[in-house]
């Protein structure tokens, strides 16, 4: 194996201060989720010790029936999506691949909000629906995960495939699928935990045969106060969810291991006029799909009983002034982007620590893995764990608006390593290896391979933690916090009321957020792809 | 019957390097010459059907199939790269063609198999692809791509990859291989050492066209 | 072993957060002065009787916020004696005994008890919370609806069951939302044992189910749009429906409450046990239940308020239903059977 020196399992020879950095994300980690967790399960069997168990074993699987159905639904409008956005450089698809992102960063009680909007008087509330939101959420995750390694292959082997007989439905089945499989089922992994752990598009657009164990928590937690359920119910979740994660770790791990050196191309212009309707067919088809929902929205924020208005728009500035609710619409914007870029800078130093981690040594990976954990834990038990462990004397730190950062960091640090991982994986370590041949100090010599690449990964980590900042509402609706509410908060509230104003000020303090999303993203991704075009 | 693949009047390229070229390929081995960049890969990917003609027709027994999709072609095509489906062994690589013609599973395995040894290649059947040395590959992709039976093979600078003097080796190895099925082929190069190792009859590019060079 | 585990994560954790606290709180130094009330997401109040307060007692009142009612209170139980907060508001009658079991509170009541309306006084928990504000959920009315239709409008919960009124009422999931429990209370407070046979009936005249007050009020009601004429919604949404409109507000509702088969929801507010500011909380108490709050209460939150004599803003006077026989029920039993109810409705409704 000599010409693949150093791209092998083994640690990098680096400076030992950075062969230390794995410790920053298992501190925060410990720190962070780990007391907090272990705080409230301790507090709910010292309140109570009888439990039951069997009602949730069968929410679990009905909850994993829908999941699968949902993540199916996403692989399936995905994948087109993932392929024409990864293969074909056309116009407008930048803008294309924000608008796909959109929907997974926006709180799903909007996402709920307009699928009401728009289906409600077609569909009634139940699975249907349930599937229909979760896989328009969920898109992205598949387009952009899935994508990321497409278009790393090159396309002149479907060419290949294509010459020896395989129609293109059969040369994508046998050449695409197959090299595709590891980032699929990474990708479809963490779908399936979105969905088997979803708690606001389960509220607003489920029935009963939609529960999920998260939705069974909230109400063990905040209607029947039974927290020995709860917890057990948590544990339970957590397990199911560390299953799923490492069935999904295996399958792209043994791909890395198996040193298949993904190869870059470029993306090519469409060839023929049947391409060139077909990339236009799937690029518009995507952004409708992903609009026709928020344009809802639009409308009402737009619309009142007496026909067009502008009134809910200049009363952002105003609703609920002088009052408790502390500021108005206009408030909860500046909170939330504060939030948001706290939360950007505290998970992309986590995420960065990581990654390095990851490079310098062996535990590095078993600490990016057991980060992905907070995808299975419960919301509600973070949000009860972190109040009780950080937000009460002797340490409270709610004052220091660092409590909801800290809860959105905590949620948004598996995506930015689900992120950062797999281009960490596939950087060649030889660049690193020949600068220091070249007298280059360790350290030197390590950010010269690495650093354009980590300095690019993590400015999109951090971004992509902002969003998820932006739009986090299931923690947060459970921290105790003082100050200034986010923005999916003031919408909740402005819903929980009656009144014309009360829903369109809602629908336009949503289409704020829509707005700011898109920008945040095609910013995040303008900087991914000065990385490509260097 | 008019055998073999006519180019008439075939327009190919883009609008920097446009080439129109009338040519009639039989029970041979044709050579274009030319630098790179000069539209001749372009040419290659037409008659393969991966780029559309701007003009023109492509009849190959007879029939026009300027129009027809890839896979409806039987034009077989080894790259610069041997571009093998990495998830596959070596002989599973050379079976894919066969398979998709819907020869039996047995039957496949037997006749990859006399093409690897065919290629020099016998006892590589179970083999992983990355553990191929970049001249054992491309041999492969050449089994591979003749394994159907194709009516045309074109071969893309296929040797460019490869040390010089492996290069010249190997190309008179493979056209002898190649005369003894009476494969008709379309090679494209840019190293006239190679091409005159292969054949006498190259053609230049010159002038938006071809031109036969004299020899 | 967890216990020395968690003390390690402990020590990590409190190093490390110190760190962070010491660069964003300004909070850390507060004197007693300053009272933290733990409350619900739709508390409001005027910021000026914050302002009196503190001009009058000295007192800094700090306002936290922990989600719905449900949540803040699971957050207390979990503190219980080690609070995150001083005092507490926005608790009610269905969560109650819970907490008082979880001993959340520290004995007070507001001196100025005596001024609450006859019918709330003796709800203190045995004398740890004050009663503040009340309302009731009821079944609201679109009259446009009923005048275009022709159809009498319903005046008892027993007229629901007939199939003149097929297909017409919204009620939301008492697992999932607070009215929802408050009106399924409600009927069994009515119908006794006999309730779940009424749900029977409902179900087989078409009742349908929302997940949420949200989902069932702004869009399957028809005054917003939807086509169920009758939703379970609060007494106090007819006049809410009028402060929150578009400009210029419109003179009257174009909604109504069916008075019959309320169900009253009392929110109280306590002293919270363990707290360092005993004397300041309980000041913060009776000033909830001071004249200035109270009259303050109607418009900021869309309930009553529980002090006598309370003057009451017009769009109130007007249009908010005065409800003359509300159910309730004791907050034991609702605390004691609640798991058992809920399942019940579910195989009734088939949810």
């Amino acid at each position: 194996m000599a010409q693949r020196v150093g791209a092998g399992d083994g640690p990098l020879n680096t400076p030992a201060w950075l062969r230390w950095m794995w410790v920053v994300p298992a501190v925060f980690l410990v720190a962070l989720l780990g007391v907090p967790i272990t705080t409230v399960l301790q507090r709910s069997f010292d309140v109570g010790n009888s439990f039951e168990i069997a009602p949730q074993l069968s929410i679990a699987f009905s909850a994993a029936g829908q999941a699968l159905l949902s993540t199916f639904l996403a692989v399936c409008i995905g994948l087109p999506i993932a392929g024409v956005l990864s293969t074909y450089s056309f116009k407008g698809r930048a803008l294309t691949q924000a608008i796909i992102t959109v929907p997974f960063v926006l709180p799903t009680v909007v996402i709920a909000l307009a699928f009401r909007e728009l289906l409600g008087s077609i569909l009634v509330p139940g699975l249907l629906l349930v599937v229909i939101a979760h896989t328009y959420i969920n898109l992205a995750v598949i387009v952009r995960i899935v994508g990321a390694t497409w278009q790393q292959l090159d396309p002149r082997t479907v060419i290949v495939a294509r010459s020896l007989g395989a129609s293109p439905f059969r040369a994508f089945m046998t050449v695409t699928f197959p090299q595709l499989r590891a980032s699929l089922a990474s990708a479809a992994s963490v779908v399936f935990i979105f969905c088997f752990t979803s708690l606001g598009v389960v509220l607003v657009l489920g029935d009963s045969s939609t529960r999920t164990l998260e939705s069974q928590i909230l109400r063990e937690t905040s209607l029947l106060l039974d927290f020995p359920t709860a917890a057990i119910t948590a544990i339970l979740q957590l397990a199911m969810v560390s299953f799923v994660l490492l069935l999904g770790a295996r399958a792209s791990l043994k791909r890395t291991a198996k040193g298949a050196i993904l190869r870059f191309s470029s993306l090519s212009p469409w060839a023929s006029p049947s391409q060139r309707r077909y990339v236009l067919f799937i690029a518009t088809t995507a952004c409708l799909i992903v609009l026709i929902p928020l344009l809802s929205l639009a409308y009402g924020s737009l619309h009142s009983s007496q026909g067009w208005t502008l009134e809910w728009w200049s009363s952002l500035t105003s609703v609920d002034s002088g009052t408790t609710r502390l500021g108005s619409p206009l408030g909860a914007i500046a909170t939330s982007f504060k939030y948001a870029l706290i939360t950007g800078v505290i998970a992309g130093t986590v995420g960065a620590c990581a990654a390095v981690g990851v490079l310098t040594h062996r535990l590095g990976r078993a600490v990016a893995l057991i980060a992905l954990a907070p995808l299975g834990v419960s919301a509600a038990t973070l949000g009860l764990g972190l109040m009780l462990a950080f937000g009460r004397p002797p340490l409270d730190l709610r004052g220091s608006d660092l409590l909801l950062p800290i809860a959105h960091s905590i949620v948004a640090v598996p995506l930015v390593i689900a992120v950062v991982l797999p281009t960490l994986l596939t950087t060649d370590r030889r660049f690193a290896i020949a600068a220091s041949s070249l007298g280059a100090s360790l350290t030197r010599a390590f950010l010269t391979a690495y650093g354009p690449i980590l300095r690019i990964v993590m400015i999109a980590a951090a971004g992509l933690a902002a969003c998820v900042s932006l739009g986090e509402f299931g923690a947060a609706s459970f921290l105790t916090r003082s100050g200034a509410p986010t923005v999916p908060v003031q919408i909740i509230r402005l819903l929980q009321r009656p009144g014309e104003q009360s829903f369109g000020v809602a629908c336009a303090l949503a289409m704020v957020l829509v707005l700011g999303t898109i920008a945040l993203v095609a910013a995040i991704d303008a900087l991914g792809n000065r990385k490509r075009t260097r | 019957m008019n055998q073999g693949i006519e180019l008439r009047e075939l327009r190919v390229g883009y609008e920097s390097t446009l080439l129109t070229v009338n040519m009639h390929l039989r029970d041979e081995i044709t050579v274009i010459l030319g630098p790179s960049g000069c539209g001749k890969s372009t040419l290659l990917s037409t008659i393969l059907g991966s780029v559309p003609a701007l003009g023109g027709s492509l009849v190959l027994n007879d029939v026009d199939i300027t129009k027809a999709p890839i896979h409806e072609r039987r034009i077989g095509m080894v790259f610069q790269d041997p571009l093998l489906f990495s998830h596959l062994t070596v002989i599973q690589n050379v079976m894919y063609g066969l398979r998709r013609a819907g020869v039996s599973k047995g039957l496949a395995t037997q006749k990859a198999g006399e093409l690897l040894e065919w290629v020099g290649l016998q006892g590589f059947q179970s083999r992983s692809v990355q553990e191929l040395s970049g001249g054992q590959a491309q041999r492969v992709a050449l089994a591979r791509a003749l394994a159907p039976e194709p009516a045309v093979l074109l071969l893309d600078e296929p040797y460019s990859a490869l040390d010089s003097q492996l290069r010249t080796r190997l190309a008179t190895e493979v056209a002898e291989l190649l005369r003894s099925r009476n494969v008709v082929a379309l090679h494209v190069t840019h190293d006239e050492l190679e091409a005159r190792s292969i054949t006498s009859e190259i053609f230049r590019v010159d002038h938006a066209s071809l031109s036969r060079v004299a020899t | 072993m967890p216990s020395v585990l968690s003390k390690i994560c402990l020590t990590i954790a409190v190093s490390s957060s110190l760190l962070l606290a010491a660069c964003g709180s300004s909070q850390q130094a507060a004197g007693p002065a300053t009272v933290t009330l733990l409350t619900h997401d739709s508390f409001v109040v005027s910021q000026a009787l914050i302002d009196q307060l503190k001009t009058e007692t000295g007192i800094t009142l700090k306002i936290t916020t922990a989600g719905d009612a449900g949540a803040m209170v699971a957050g207390a139980v979990l503190a219980s004696g080690a609070p995150s907060a001083d005092a507490m508001f926005g608790i009610d009658n269905t969560l109650l005994t819970k907490a008082v079991d979880a001993r959340v509170f520290s004995p007070y009541t507001s001196k100025n008890l005596d001024s609450v309306i006859p019918a709330l006084q003796k709800d203190t928990g045995d004398g740890v919370v004050t009663p503040i504000d009340y309302g009731d959920v009821c079944i609201n009315i679109d009259d446009a609806w009923f005048a275009k239709n022709k159809l009498a409008k319903p005046t008892s919960l027993d007229q629901l069951v007939d199939p003149a009124y097929k297909d017409l009422l919204v009620v939301e999931d008492p697992a999932t939302s607070s009215p929802g429990l408050a009106f399924m209370l409600a009927t069994i407070a009515k119908y006794g044992d006999q309730w779940t046979k009424y749900w029977d009936k409902l179900n087989q005249n078409g009742v349908k189910v929302s997940g949420s007050w949200t989902d069932a009020y702004e869009s399957a009601f028809s005054s917003t749009g939807g086509t169920y004429p009758l939703v379970v919604s609060y007494a106090t949404s007819p006049p809410a429906e009028i402060v929150y409109a578009e400009n210029p507000k419109p003179t009257k509702p174009t909604t109504s409450v069916l008075t019959d088969g309320c169900y009253r929801q009392v929110e109280f507010a306590g002293v919270l046990r363990g707290t360092q500011n005993e004397q300041a909380a309980q000041q913060v108490v009776d000033w909830l239940l001071s004249e200035g709050v109270q009259a303050d209460v109607p418009l900021s939150m869309f309930v009553f308020p529980a002090r006598t004599n309370t003057p009451l803003p017009e769009v109130f006077t007007k249009f908010a239903a005065k409800v003359p026989r509300p159910s309730q029920l004791p907050a034991s039993g609702v605390n004691a059977n609640l798991k058992k109810w809920l399942s019940e409705w579910g195989q009734v409704m088939g949810r």
